[in-house]
């Protein structure tokens, strides 16, 4: 099963679509969860991800701000998406009549 | 300090694929990361990716089952022939006379002496070569750490292995012992220089030259997999 810095990361990828790339993946956990995200810790968990195959990564385009480095761009895959799934449902499974079940469902950042 | 944390920065780009440093770096610019946090970003990639292999039990197997065991045995063999060899150098050079070079000494002695010598420390090469080459294709990420480990073995392994196991140690003799070889014992030379020279040609380098050769090939099939998946 999928760990949590793994399940954020391909929610992240998901949400940004094309534009998932590695600084906007890692602006966007920031924001999610409230705390830094390491890039190191970023890139070897993209590694793993990749690795088992699913998200695909290619080198996209340079820019200016970048210093003309290009872009890791993330896709998640088919396979991604259901680990991914599996994950969200087994922990809506965990949580199912705990105290904290119902604080969770109204709790907005 | 600014000079230094740049040198540091190169010496650790360079242990990062191409792409990956192209892309952690594009996105440490991007973010407007300083000097300092872009070595700290860098050094805990660098120590997450050489670690993360060891997580799972496949390096383990590999360090317990072939790396420490080749060390050790490379380091006995060598000391022994090492201790054999010294003996005949010191012997030849003490009392080197141009009559060695002649005749039936030459033929019956020297000759034979050296090809036996030859002979096994290139079988010894042959192992370092075959260990390397083994390593770099079964490591999988942890080659550098499973090559250094084997060369620290290699060089002192029966030092490392008397100060950590509790093995029994001979008697100290109750009446003085006769060294034979005792102007050898006393040569620098002979029992340090000697053997690690020896060491350095014969296991270190072929060993480096194996794990070159394994790593070339593996990276040889990676590519091919790649062109074959295109």
């Amino acid at each position: 099963m999928l760990g949590e810095f793994e399940y954020l990361v391909i929610a992240s990828a998901s949400r940004l679509g094309g534009d998932a790339y590695g600084a906007s993946v890692r602006q966007q956990i920031e924001a999610t969860t409230q705390k830094g995200c390491s890039i190191g810790a970023l890139y070897t968990t993209l590694d793993r991800l990749e690795a088992k195959g699913l998200i695909r990564t290619r080198m996209g385009d340079a820019t200016a701000e970048r210093g003309g480095r290009a872009k890791r761009m993330i896709q998640v895959t088919r396979e991604g998406k259901k680990a991914a799934s599996c994950f969200l449902q087994t922990v809506l499974h965990a949580t199912r009549g705990t105290s904290w079940e119902m604080v969770g469902a109204g709790f907005k950042r | 300090m600014n000079r230094l944390v740049t040198v540091a920065i190169g010496l650790l780009c360079r242990l990062i694929r191409p792409d990956a440093r192209e892309a952690l770096l594009g996105d440490l610019t991007e973010v407007g990361a300083n000097r300092f946090a872009v070595f700290g970003e860098l050094l805990g990639f660098v120590a997450r990716s050489k670690l993360q292999p060891w997580l799972s039990g496949r390096p383990w197997m590999l360090l317990a089952g072939i790396t420490v065991p080749l060390a050790l045995q490379l380091n006995v063999a060598a000391a022994r022939l090492s201790s054999v060899h010294s003996v005949y150098v010191w012997m030849y050079a003490d009392n080197w006379t141009p009559r060695y070079l002649s005749g039936g000494w030459l033929w019956s002695e020297l000759i034979p002496m050296l090809l036996g010598s030859i002979t096994t420390w290139l079988l010894l090469t042959a192992e370092a070569w075959a260990g390397g080459f083994v390593l770099a294709r079964l490591s999988r990420g942890t080659v550098l750490i499973q090559v250094t480990v084997l060369i620290a073995f290699m060089i002192c392994g029966q030092t490392v292995l008397f100060a950590i196991l509790p093995l029994p140690v001979a008697a100290p003799a109750s009446h003085a012992v006769l060294d034979l070889n005792e102007p050898v014992s006393a040569s620098v030379f002979c029992t340090a220089v000697l053997p690690r020279i020896l060491q350095a040609v014969f296991l270190v380098l072929p060993l480096l030259l194996g794990v070159r050769k394994g790593l070339q090939e593996r990276r040889a099939e990676t590519f091919v997999t790649t062109e074959e998946r295109l």
